[in-house]
């Protein structure tokens, strides 16, 4: 999966650590997840999603 | 939570490694002197204490896998793996080693070292590879 999540984050000016405090996991599953290494599972996903106002989908997309 | 609160647990969690850790390197220590002392009560409390001196250290990783979140988990899952996986191949390379005789039995405390110090190559190599940008 690939995502905008580092841009949605960097919009708002939130550091890795904080958008990680607000979504209640670590700085490190934030680097993680924004490296496309590691796909979230759908609860956080969800959570994500709420935090930037958005819809899973407009954060994340399927590898071509 | 707040980031007080977060600095707090952190720094227990520090703690409770660093003794787990403590115990950890001190009770084979201890262990192997009660052994060789050569009385049954000494030897059966070498036993203990090197068994045991384990159980800290299992407690607190245990612990900081549960409380952790789902890519600390999964790194964990990933690293446990790799250290299972390549005790096992060593497992198997010293057991045909020894039948062949190419050397004496092994001793086995090289085999659950090997399974430790694995487990922490791995949680750093495993971390190193999710921060990597694909």
């Amino acid at each position: 999966m690939k995502n905008t999540l580092r841009e949605l984050r960097a919009a708002r000016g939130w550091s890795q650590a904080e958008l990680g405090g607000r979504v209640g996991v670590s700085r490190q599953a934030i680097i993680a997840i924004e490296t496309g290494r590691f796909d979230p599972s759908l609860p956080l996903a969800f959570k994500l999603a709420r935090v930037f106002g958005a819809r899973i989908e407009e954060i994340f997309q399927e590898d071509e | 939570m707040t980031v007080e609160d977060v600095f707090r647990r952190n720094v227990r969690t520090f703690y409770a490694w660093m003794g787990s850790v403590v115990v950890l390197g001190a009770g084979p220590v201890i262990a192997s002197r009660l052994i060789h002392g050569g009385t049954l009560t000494g030897r059966a409390a070498g036993v203990a204490v090197g068994v045991f001196s384990f159980l800290p250290w299992m407690w607190v990783a245990v612990s900081t896998i549960r409380g952790g979140d789902e890519f600390t988990r999964r790194l964990h899952l990933i690293a446990a793996a790799i250290s299972f996986g390549g005790t096992l191949f060593l497992m198997s390379a010293l057991e045909w080693l020894a039948r062949a005789r190419f050397i004496p039995p092994p001793d086995l405390m090289i085999i659950w070292l090997v399974a430790l110090v694995l487990w922490v190559i791995a949680l750093v190599a495993v971390n190193r590879y999710f921060e990597r940008a694909r």
